[in-house]
């Protein structure tokens, strides 16, 4: 539940998925393996992106063409990214995920 | 040539949410905004409606490799939803400034526990025996 808090809070205020808070709470709170945390965390991300993306459609502030644009790199490239996900050592993993967190720390700080 | 940009954007950023666990809002918005002179807002809408595509679609990949806790999806996910729709609305009640540098400390903080964390062997295995 906490897990869920931060993440859509963080999701609401800033416009992103809220995944940047979740798999570091899926590992640290509940215990969930390095693998499974990146994997729960693409499907908590979903229903907070249904939930987002309506006052955006609400006010036609999503272009729909260019959504289909991106979409059909994205579906690609997320299903090679989970296959590929299974041949990086967990270490690995948790440190690529760390530099998106600073990444991702940069931007806040930048602004938009 | 905008077509073959979007589309790379959307790949960038399915690679690195299926691998990473995340949206890839962070790829789309700012690939967006700079490649194809999308405004903020249009650029965060599209993100979310291609994120809600793009995380369909992992679901289902990461479900069927069993790397994924399906059972912690609802205990989790409707409170996420709640705090998302409150926040979205408080967000035009606050000053955004302090609220942005306290999640950047925070995730400052957290990424480099991220980087340099050694956890025990059994918590890396590949598929959760749980």
């Amino acid at each position: 539940m906490l897990t869920g808090l931060a993440g859509g809070t963080l999701a609401g205020f800033m416009g992103v998925g809220g995944g940047i808070v979740m798999v570091p709470m899926l590992t640290g709170l509940l215990g969930v393996g390095q693998y499974a945390a990146h994997g729960t965390s693409l499907a908590l991300i979903f229903p907070i992106a249904v939930a987002g993306v309506i006052p955006y459609a609400v006010r036609g502030d999503v272009d729909w063409p260019l959504v289909g644009t991106i979409a059909a790199g994205s579906v690609v490239g997320v299903y090679v990214g989970a296959r590929a996900m299974l041949r990086v050592p967990a270490r690995q993993l948790r440190q690529a995920f760390g530099v998106v967190m600073l990444a991702a720390a940069a931007r806040l700080l930048i602004g938009d | 040539m905008d077509l073959a940009i979007g589309v790379a954007i959307g790949v960038v950023a399915g690679l690195i949410g299926g691998m990473l666990g995340v949206g890839g809002g962070i790829t789309i918005v700012p690939g967006a905004v700079i490649f194809l002179g999308t405004d903020q807002a249009t650029a965060q809408g599209v993100s979310l409606a291609a994120i809600v595509v793009t995380s369909a679609v992992g679901t289902i990949a990461h479900y069927r490799q069993r790397t994924m806790r399906a059972e912690l999806v609802p205990w989790i996910a409707p409170a996420a939803v709640a705090a998302s729709v409150v926040a979205a609305w408080a967000a035009g009640l606050v000053d955004p400034t302090w609220l942005r540098r306290g999640f950047a400390v925070l995730l400052v903080l957290f990424g480099s526990r991220m980087i340099l964390y050694r956890p025990s062997a059994e918590r890396d295995q590949l598929v959760s025996t749980e």
